[in-house]
């Protein structure tokens, strides 16, 4: 049996759990525990340690979702869950108030993916509000020099989820094909 | 009581322009012309619209002159003229812009009328152009058009001074143009420009359920089709694409809660600038698909002081002004190019198109992703992904339309550009080539399309 991993990753409240969700071929396994600080202000229960989901490819091929939890206190997760992954999916919360520090720490804790090149962004909650917009996102990433997908999401949908990491496969590889 | 005192009406004739600018003309002035225009009958006109990109350009000055020698006008045209005329304006029209030359005609046939044979103007004066789409004032109150003409504020729409308290009587968008004689002119410019077999295949494509390749009609595989520039289908000048940019552009210039509304189709198109921009359409996409391919020069663009829908329009979609322009423009493109492309030249995105609300056209992810990382012509990109040329015109099109294309940055400038650039793309190995997703990825892509 063949394993592969993608990590989702972004702050709290940002939609991980329900994006894994959408694409798991099984019910997930999670460590949502109630929150106890800051964060239930956004949510009442939080993931602690990670969320977990499958995607089954044939008989021998398994693609295994984790999600990290999204607070800074549990990023020596972080590490643990991203090592051998082939892609990152930044998950970020529009509505937060400053979503664009959010994107710079997170680019931060996961350098080599932004680098090499294997990274896409969703940015969720865009219903909520529309700005910042996508095109306010890529001018922070300018310095950087990057220009990884970046598009609107909705974690509750698996065909916004699908496209996002399909999105992350062709930025790996353009030469694929469908 | 007597009648108050109006100034006479004018007869406008109209010659060169099509059935449909008439009745945009006569919804015109019957909506903000205050009675102060008609259009001309069987009798001489007092003043002329002559249309020289209209179904019957050829000869329409000169027989215009010839007949009426000393009757005022004001010329339309996507380029300059340089006709006799007394104004002259470049298409797109906007309707204060055209109900301002009128207005400047009507004063130079009240001087001239005294010496009915002598002409309008001094023989050998340069036209007076008027620009087609000057720069937005703010909004005027009531009582005043953007021309500084003294009108009434417009029909249905809510004037300014109109207290906050007041409900918003409903807008009237008139019917400009029947559906019947758009869809006669689209399928007879359709039928010429895809080479339908017959205008009945033309017809059967309006009712007909196009799939996402149609987006891009000459879907041509690599190898089929000569790259050469000369074989590349191009795009007309003049699309409901372009009107929609300039609409859009003057809707976010424009302050709340003014919109922008496109006359002259079936339903019109509104323009909203509220949260960053929506677009409000009833036009179905059957019927905006065939609308996109042809080049318009019946159409109008009018800024209206609304501060709200009409009710028939509330419950139609608010679409995102990137989401609208982007569809207006794979539809408009089809796999065909502007004038000028160069498929040689590198290019580069800014950003990805935002493809989870967007229509994806085939192969748009791929090209996204080739170019988000390095520059590459569209020849290269063609023979690098082994994508039909319709597919990637037809994406550089629609992202370029966006402002997405990058084509000037430092990357770009130090591996050369043109022809010299190909050239030496050409000696080295091709990028990495497309394959069947055999690999673990390929499979996870067919999963997640599943």
């Amino acid at each position: 049996m063949a394993n592969y991993k993608i990590v989702f990753t972004g702050p709290v409240g940002a939609g991980k759990t329900t994006a894994i969700n959408a694409l798991s071929d099984v019910g997930t396994v999670g460590t949502d525990q109630r929150a106890s600080d800051m964060t239930s202000h956004r949510k009442d229960k939080t993931t602690v340690a990670m969320d977990y989901g499958i995607m089954k490819i044939g008989d021998r091929e398994r693609v295994h979702l984790y999600g990290t939890p999204g607070q800074e206190r549990f990023d020596f997760m972080w590490d643990i869950l991203s090592e051998g992954c082939i892609g990152l999916v930044l998950l970020l919360d529009n509505t937060r108030a400053d979503p664009f520090k959010d994107l710079h720490f997170f680019l931060k804790a996961f350098p080599d993916y932004a680098d090499s090149r294997r990274l896409a962004i969703g940015v969720t909650r865009m219903d909520v509000t529309r700005t910042p917009d996508l095109a306010a996102y890529y001018e922070s990433l300018r310095p950087l020099q990057l220009v990884p997908p970046i598009f609107e999401v909705d974690a509750r949908k698996r065909q916004d989820v699908a496209t996002l990491v399909r999105a992350l496969l062709y930025t790996i590889d353009p030469g694929l094909s469908e | 009581m007597p009648a108050e005192a109006t100034p006479a009406m004018a007869q406008v004739g109209v010659f060169g322009a099509g059935d449909a600018f008439r009745r945009m003309l006569e919804m015109l002035f019957k909506l903000q012309g205050q009675g102060r225009f008609q259009l001309a009958g069987d009798s001489p006109p007092d003043m002329a619209i002559v249309d020289l990109d209209g179904p019957r350009p050829d000869g329409v000055w000169q027989e215009f002159r010839a007949r009426f020698p000393h009757v005022p006008a004001v010329v339309l045209s996507v380029r300059e003229t340089g006709r006799d005329a007394e104004r002259e304006l470049r298409k797109p029209i906007r309707a204060d812009a055209l109900l301002s030359a009128l207005e400047s005609l009507r004063g130079t046939r009240a001087r001239q009328r005294p010496a009915e044979s002598s002409p309008t103007r001094p023989v050998g004066a340069p036209p007076v152009r008027v620009p087609s789409a000057p720069p937005i004032p703010a909004a005027p109150g009531p009582g005043a058009d953007r021309a500084g003409i003294a009108t009434p504020a417009p029909v249905g729409a809510l004037a300014s001074s109109t207290p906050e308290s007041r409900p918003a009587p409903p807008i009237p968008l008139p019917e400009v143009v029947s559906a019947k004689e758009v869809e006669r002119n689209l399928v007879e410019y359709v039928g010429d420009t895809l080479n339908q077999a017959s205008t009945r295949d033309a017809t059967a494509c309006l009712e007909m359920d196009e799939g996402p390749d149609s987006f891009c009609l000459n879907g041509t595989r690599v190898g089929d089709q000569d790259l050469a520039e000369t074989g590349v289908p191009r795009i007309p000048q003049h699309t409901l694409l372009d009107i929609c940019v300039q609409a859009a552009t003057e809707a976010r210039r424009s302050g709340d809660p003014q919109f922008v509304v496109i006359h002259g189709l079936v339903e019109p198109i509104i323009f909203m600038p509220q949260e960053g921009g929506f677009v409000v359409t009833r036009l179905g996409k059957n019927r905006m698909r065939f609308i996109c391919l042809a080049p318009l020069t019946d159409v109008l663009r009018v800024i209206v002081p609304l501060r709200g829908l009409p009710p028939d329009l509330a419950d139609c979609p608010h679409v995102p002004y990137d989401q609208f322009i982007w569809e207006v423009a794979l539809l408009t493109s089809r796999g065909r190019l502007p004038e000028g492309t160069d498929l040689h030249t590198p290019v580069k995105l800014k950003r990805w198109p935002n493809l989870t609300r967007f229509l994806e056209s085939p192969g748009a992810m791929r090209i996204a992703a080739l170019w988000a990382g390095t520059s590459y012509s569209l020849a290269e990109t063609i023979r690098a992904l082994s994508l039909a040329p319709g597919f990637v015109y037809a994406f550089y099109f629609a992202a370029d339309s966006l402002g997405l294309i990058d084509r000037h940055s430092t990357a770009l400038s130090r591996r050369g550009s043109g022809r010299a650039w190909a050239a030496k793309q050409a000696e080295a190995p091709p990028p990495k080539a497309a394959r069947p997703g055999t690999g673990m990825l390929g499979r996870l892509l067919k999963r997640l399309l599943a």
